[in-house]
């Protein structure tokens, strides 16, 4: 494996993952005015949601889908917004299994801080007690972004989360990945 | 006291504060909320109800600012109630909403 990249969590290339339809978008954040940005990204989830709807026949995959897809959206352009790098949003669907990929390239002084949250958040056996907590570090903090989202898509949303890191010198490439299972959501129709 | 956004609604009276729409701004729009909610708080109410029956998604920004800035804030005014509104029909607010009870001892939760 290269040196400059390391996995975090139960992380599955696409290419590796039998997909049966992919659905991608890509755009470059900094091209796009930043209030602009935030409507597509809103267009852009709904979107997804809607589309694998009507595709798996589950409607509760919809709030779902929009929720996960717009919190890893939302994380993407905060941290590429003064960049001109591109923003990828990549779902897979497979048999039993939805893989949602999104991409962006962040400052590699602040990998150090998300690895450690990411580790918090993956090796967290009570996750109310972590999403309290975060929530209680924001009121106490000047710190405007909560990581709230991240522990509710695990927890709430029952995804699981995994991320690819590659250093890439001052920049490095983060690709987050969630993955919701169809099993539980057909058990529920 | 009311703001009128073009995606979101938030009304406060008779003790009530209703959100309706979507919640989905970024973390420096959510201010204005913010302000709304402390405003409110500055009277130091006996009893708050919150309903967001109509509220149909809030991003992970304006749940930390309901929680922050609302229930935390509530939850530091001796003898305030807290009563939150959902409804049933909006997945998100099941799974999310019954998060919110331990940030606050003297609230309730209910589905309608």
């Amino acid at each position: 494996m290269n040196t400059n990249m390391s996995i975090l969590g139960n992380y599955i290339e696409p290419e590796n993952s039998d997909c049966e339809g992919t659905l991608t978008f890509k755009f470059k954040a900094g091209y796009i005015e930043k209030s602009k940005l935030w409507k597509n990204k809103d267009l852009s989830s709904e979107f997804i949601g809607n589309f694998w709807t009507n595709v798996l026949g589950i409607d509760s995959i919809k709030p779902k889908l929009h929720f996960i897809c717009a919190e890893l959206l939302e994380n993407a352009v905060y941290h590429s917004i003064k960049s001109d790098y591109i923003i990828m949003i990549q779902l897979c669907f497979k048999a039993d299994e939805l893989l949602i990929y999104v991409q962006n390239k962040t400052d590699t002084q602040q990998i150090d801080d998300f690895r450690l949250f990411i580790q918090t958040i993956l090796d967290a056996k009570d996750l109310q007690k972590l999403f309290v907590q975060a929530i209680k570090n924001a009121k106490n903090s000047e710190i405007k972004k909560s990581q709230v989202g991240l522990i509710t898509i695990i927890k709430d949303r029952g995804a699981s989360l995994a991320w690819k890191l590659n250093n890439e010198g001052e920049l490095t490439s983060v690709t987050t990945l969630a993955r919701i299972s169809l099993k539980k959501e057909k058990m529920h129709l | 006291m009311k703001i009128e956004e073009n995606t979101y609604q938030a009304i406060y009276q008779n003790s009530v504060i209703t959100l309706s729409g979507k919640l989905s701004l970024m973390v420096s729009e959510y201010e204005k909320l913010e302000s709304f909610f402390a405003q409110i708080l500055e009277s130091k109410p006996t009893h708050l109800i919150l309903d967001i029956r109509n509220l149909e998604f809030l991003n992970s920004s304006g749940i930390k600012t309901v929680c922050v800035s609302l229930i935390l804030e509530a939850s530091e005014i001796e003898g305030l109630h807290l009563k939150i509104i959902c409804s049933d029909q909006y997945t998100w607010q099941k799974e999310t909403i019954p998060n919110f009870q331990d940030l606050m001892d003297y609230m309730t939760i209910e589905f309608i």
